[in-house]
């Protein structure tokens, strides 16, 4: 297999519904078919918990250990060997039983934080939850971009993070009617430091791409229009430097500080930004397509933010997106993968949604915790 | 490492940031230092890694690491073979020996049970050490795994494989390291595990 970065073999251990699970791979598309409930998604999740964050369900560490009955596995864990170019990389997740509620990560057997993954392991995932991604909430949408721009802004996590805890605490003193100057100043200061590093990396996420996206050929997955809706974003669209929109965020909320202590919230700033996605063939917006072309629109989404990063080989999680596609679709978007030429997880009910991979993929059976 | 560094020096801090407790910059200042002291150390340090690399081996019986096999421990005509003493690592087999107290023979598991580092029974060193405690002619089974909950686990497991009458029909006895209050330890130092643990393993005065 041509891909020179890829999992070779995972390990779960009390796991979800997984005991003691083994697993090779070959590098090649993996396919994962069998019943609702069997553990498909389970083992997806596993994959997803390589890279820095909750993975794909975004599960509490604690409903991640099997449980049998009443009682529960003292902990679970997840490992995988990571061949790249020139090395084989040990990963492992999961939880010691004297500190339950911390996520430990090792890498070569080292201890180390959760964001030392993004050097090794860079992944995305489509699942049914994302089903309703253009005509739900606006912070879906926010959430995906910004699991985009963590790609190629590793600190952009932590920064979002920063800013939403700023937010709260703002929040706090606005319910609370204090009206200390200072406090807020100090507060919105911070908060628009962050919210300009926030929008100035969505920002570039979203050039590079609309860029990708105007590269790539027409293909059956129809090409996307986007636009970043949110005024912090605006003002780096308009060409300010960050520290000119750092200033005039932190002069923003500072006039904005009566109507928020009358709404008791922050109303403005980077925490309401919006994704605008439109269907480009059609002229229409994604959230007016039908729900085959909305899954369609994604695909395409995600193929070329793939291709826009694929220089860090990231692995592709599609959960059961076979089943939404017509016979056409499955062979172009099999096609698709092939030529990626990364790792790519799928999953489906029946082996014969993936027969175009036809011998070019790793296919397993997934029943109750086992893999044949 | 993107700086103009050669590949062979890249090379060398790449293996040497493997090493426990070594990152990737005390890797580079090790590196670094070896280069420099090329004639007194490095070389030396080579011989020493190759002998060590061809000549060290597992010892068949027990698991510990020496140049003979099975290793000297094993083929001491002066310790009891009936005595087992069963550890996590070589570090901890040495650790014993440094307190040269045990006159018995060695387990070395090579790890415990744990889910983290998807260690199971079989990555152990368990089924040697069933064969050797039915096999018989043992008496004691000595289990000395870490006070954690993954040693504790891994104890009970072996219990569990060891217990009752070997093949020839004998009692083996089964026995753990106490835990409890450190030598010259003062109490207000302890966590309340270790307290409880000594309080609860408490002999006659
Ligand atoms: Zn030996």
């Amino acid at each position: 297999m041509a891909a020179g970065h890829y999992i070779s073999h995972l390990r779960l251990t009390d796991f979800r519904n997984y005991a003691a699970l083994d697993i090779d791979f070959s590098g090649a598309p993996v396919v994962l078919h069998g019943e609702n409930g069997a553990g498909k998604t389970n083992l997806l999740e596993a994959v997803s918990l390589l890279s820095p964050g909750r993975g794909l369900r975004r599960a509490r560490l604690e409903a991640l250990t099997r449980q049998e009955g009443e009682s529960r596995a003292p902990a679970w864990g997840v490992n995988a060997s990571l061949m790249t170019q020139d090395d084989m990389i040990k990963l492992a997740i999961g939880q010691v039983p004297e500190a339950p509620r911390r996520r430990v990560i090792r890498i070569d057997d080292k201890t180390v934080s959760g964001t030392a993954l993004s050097a090794y392991v860079t992944l995305f995932w489509l699942t049914p939850a994302q089903d309703r991604l253009f005509t739900g909430p606006a912070s879906d949408r926010r959430k995906f971009l910004d699991r985009f721009t963590l790609m190629q802004a590793p600190d952009h996590g932590a920064n979002v993070l920063s800013y939403e805890k700023l937010r709260a605490e703002r929040n706090r003193l606005l319910g609370e009617n204090i009206s200390d100057r200072g406090w807020y100043e100090a507060l919105e200061w911070d908060m628009a430091r962050y919210g300009a590093k926030i929008a100035s990396a969505r920002t570039k996420t979203l050039y590079a791409l609309s860029d990708e996206i105007d590269r790539r050929p027409e293909t059956v997955f129809p090409k996307s229009r986007l636009a970043l809706e949110g005024e912090i974003e605006d003002l780096v669209q308009s060409g300010l430097s960050e520290e000119e929109v750092s200033e005039r965020f932190a002069q923003l909320l500072a006039d904005n500080r009566s109507l928020d202590i009358r709404a008791g919230r922050t109303l403005r700033g980077v925490h309401r930004a919006d994704l605008l996605v439109s269907h480009v063939p059609k002229s229409m917006s994604a959230a007016s397509c039908s729900t085959g072309e909305q899954k369609a629109l994604l695909i395409g989404l995600m193929l070329a933010q793939a291709h826009a990063q694929s220089d860090k080989h990231p692995f592709l999680l599609l959960d059961e997106v076979a089943a939404h596609l017509d016979s056409g679709r499955r062979a172009a978007l099999t096609e698709e993968l092939i030529d990626l030429g990364t790792q790519v997880f799928l999953t489906g009910t029946d082996a014969a949604l993936f027969e175009a991979f036809d011998g070019r993929a790793d296919m397993f059976e997934v029943r109750g915790g086992t893999i044949t | 490492m993107a700086q103009n560094i050669s590949p062979e020096i890249e090379r060398l801090i790449k293996l040497l940031s493997k090493l426990p407790g070594l990152g990737p910059r005390s890797a580079r200042r090790a590196a670094l230092e070896l280069i420099k002291k090329r004639e007194p150390l490095m070389r030396p340090l080579v011989t020493a890694m190759s002998d060590a690399a061809d000549k060290i081996e597992e010892c068949g019986v027990c698991g510990n690491i020496d140049a003979a096999n099975p290793c000297h421990i094993c083929a001491a005509p002066g310790r009891d073979q009936s005595v087992i003493c069963v550890v996590q690592d070589v570090g901890d087999l040495w650790a014993m020996e440094r307190a040269a107290t045990f006159k018995g023979v060695y387990h070395v598991l090579g790890g415990t049970l744990s889910a983290i580092d998807g260690i199971r029974p079989e990555d152990l060193r368990i089924a040697g050490l069933i064969g050797r405690v039915k096999g018989g002619g043992i008496s004691e089974v000595i289990l000395a795994m870490n006070a954690t909950v993954d040693g504790q686990t891994t104890a009970h497991y072996i219990t569990d494989h060891i217990e009752g009458p070997n093949q020839a029909g004998e009692r083996v006895t089964i026995s753990r390291l106490a835990h409890g209050v450190p030598v010259g330890g003062e109490l207000d130092y302890l966590d309340d595990g270790t307290i409880n643990a000594a309080l609860s393993s408490r002999r006659p005065f």
